[in-house]
């Protein structure tokens, strides 16, 4: 009996220690993500989902149009941006701004949660553009998921709690699954 | 002055330049024609060379080695390519490794360890290159030609005003004409390097290639690097592969970019637009290419040590750290040499029944423990049948 419930005090307090004092909100699937700035995130939030168990689907231009009549129940946003990556999908900061502003908006009035991402470390917090993305989707955000090394400054822990957003922070990348089937609720 | 004393001053003065000239155009040669040595690897099947895919390449300056790594058994087919820009040693390096060492269990791999040759044999003297390098192995020093990003202007001159692509018709600086990482997919009637790259594609197309790999360094200065670059087929494996790395393997992460549509004559682009092929580039950091870098020898080429791109770095100029540490060439060779052993994981996984095995290569953590030497093996050791000269 003594071990079972230090294991279960050892256990709630490893998940606490990466929990922000704000409460966590469930997600639903299915989900379908989109990135500020056209990094890889969105993609790599999709295949971490897949591996999951979450329902989610990848759309990086996706629009406030494409959220109408959906049954997505979930939008994640990826932060942070890619030169290579705009230049590919042909658009800019601008445009991508003005995009998932529209989004937010359109995906708040039909009901669906929103969750911030930013997953890929320092590397996505170097220039303006990245600035510029996490000061869209961050403050529109119902909840955060962060990875470790992109909060080596203590940025998003500070900001987090500053707009009393909840977030949750992951180390490795492979941990994140375990992240992402907390906010789903996934078993 | 006196007409005698002006002769005699004039005569002199000849006599310096052409002094000057003779001992530069020593110089010159003498690493045109210095043949670095490869020791074909265990399962080295063949050496063709790129004239082989395409005949007006055949004995030229860029008629570089073609090493085939067969095992025998049906699988798929990688094509790994250094010296794109061989300025650029840990690309090279990286391709050596892979030839000298890789053993197939199941597949083919093709290696071009100098695919720009020409670029190979001229450095970048105004901006104090050094002409050779040399990496420690375990049985003495081996040394390598230092070569520049350009196609040399021996084999290709003059340029053009404005260098037109083809076939998107894009127009890019003048001197990226002779810029191999600019002309993909090539002509076969076009400039020297479009004919290279032209070749190239014969390659990957006769051989059927499955997945093309073209390894890169880069500046710190610049926003694309320790990344992966990959056209759109072949983004779910350089995602897989920048997280797994990531987390298993390197301490400075490694990311991905996906590749624009609108920039032409990359490889990652023309690649995968005019073959069946996967295309991916690997860039590594070289603090040596840094505009703001001091003294430019052959320590900080392979040291990747430089206080003042340090100093660029406190001020948050760049766009990967860098520390006293910095990015020595073990480092540099360790990631190329992980990542593609990464990619072939992740292909495997997503393609069963077409798998690579690819074993014997190094991974990150060996090559900094052991060195970059330790991989090449010693030519006096060897047959003559297996050794070979890039």
């Amino acid at each position: 009996m003594f071990k079972k419930i230090l294991l279960l005090t050892v256990v709630t307090i490893f998940t606490l220690s990466f929990i922000t004092s704000a409460a966590l909100p469930v997600f639903e699937q299915p989900a379908v993500v989109t990135t500020c700035g056209q990094s890889p995130g969105a993609l790599m939030v999709k295949m971490i989902c897949q591996q999951a168990g979450v329902e989610c689907e990848q759309k990086d231009l996706l629009t406030a149009a494409d959220l109408e009549g959906s049954n997505y129940k979930t939008l994640i946003v990826t932060m942070g941006t890619s030169g290579k990556g705009m230049g590919a999908a042909g658009t800019n900061m601008n445009q991508e701004a003005e995009r998932i502003n529209a989004l937010i908006k359109t995906a708040k009035e039909n009901g669906l949660k929103v969750l911030g991402a930013h997953i890929e470390g320092m590397s996505r917090r170097v220039d303006e553009n990245d600035a510029k993305s996490i000061e869209i989707v961050m403050p529109q955000s119902d909840a955060l998921i962060i990875k470790e090394s992109s909060n080596e400054d203590g940025f998003f822990t500070e900001k987090s709690e500053e707009l009393d957003i909840p977030a949750i922070y992951f180390d490795k990348n492979m941990e994140m699954g375990e992240a992402v089937k907390e906010l789903f609720d996934v078993q | 002055m006196s007409s005698k004393k002006l002769i005699i001053i004039k005569l002199l003065t000849a006599v310096l330049i052409i002094t000057a000239l003779v001992i530069s155009a020593r110089s010159f040669l003498a690493h045109r024609n210095y043949k670095e040595t490869v020791v074909a690897g265990p399962s080295v099947t063949e050496v063709k060379t790129l004239g082989d895919y395409f005949e007006p390449i055949k004995n030229t300056v860029a008629d570089c080695n073609i090493y085939i790594l067969d095992s025998g058994k049906p699988g798929a087919i990688f094509f790994v390519i250094g010296g794109t820009h061989p300025e650029e040693p840990a690309a090279n390096l990286s391709a050596e490794i892979l030839a000298e060492n890789a053993t197939l269990e199941k597949g083919k791999l093709i290696v071009a360890i100098r695919a720009n040759r020409s670029a190979s044999t001229v450095t970048r003297p105004g901006d104090a290159y050094p002409q050779f390098y040399t990496i420690k192995t375990d049985w003495g020093e081996k040394k390598y030609r230092m070569g520049d990003r350009w196609t040399n202007p021996l084999d290709s001159w003059p340029d053009p005003e404005v260098y037109v692509h083809y076939p998107s018709k894009q127009m890019l600086a003048y001197m990226d004409i002779r810029n191999f990482n600019r002309t993909w997919p090539g002509k076969k009637d076009g400039s020297f390097t479009e004919q290279v790259n032209y070749a190239f594609m014969q390659i990957i197309k006769q051989e059927k290639v499955d997945l093309f790999i073209d390894f890169h360094e880069a500046e710190l200065e610049y926003p694309v690097i320790s990344t992966i670059v990959a056209h759109e087929s072949g983004r779910n494996i350089a995602a897989m592969a920048s997280m797994m790395l990531t987390d298993m393997e390197f301490e400075k992460p490694i990311s991905m970019e996906f590749s624009p549509k609108s920039l032409h004559g990359l490889s990652h682009r023309e690649v995968g637009d005019y073959s069946d092929a996967i295309s991916l580039l690997f860039e590594t950091p070289e603090p040596f290419l840094d505009r703001v870098r001091g003294i430019t020898d052959e320590h900080l080429l392979l040291e990747g040590k430089d206080p003042f791109v340090q100093r660029a770095g406190e001020f948050g100029l760049l766009y990967e750290t860098i520390d006293e540490d910095g990015w020595p060439i073990e480092v540099r060779v360790g990631r190329h040499c992980s990542t593609a052993l990464m990619v072939a994981q992740i292909w495997n996984q997503m393609n069963p029944g077409k798998e690579i095995k690819i074993k014997n290569v190094p991974k990150y953590a060996e090559i900094i423990k052991n060195g970059v030497g330790h991989y090449f093996k010693n030519p006096a050791n060897m047959d003559s049948d297996r050794i070979y000269y890039e």
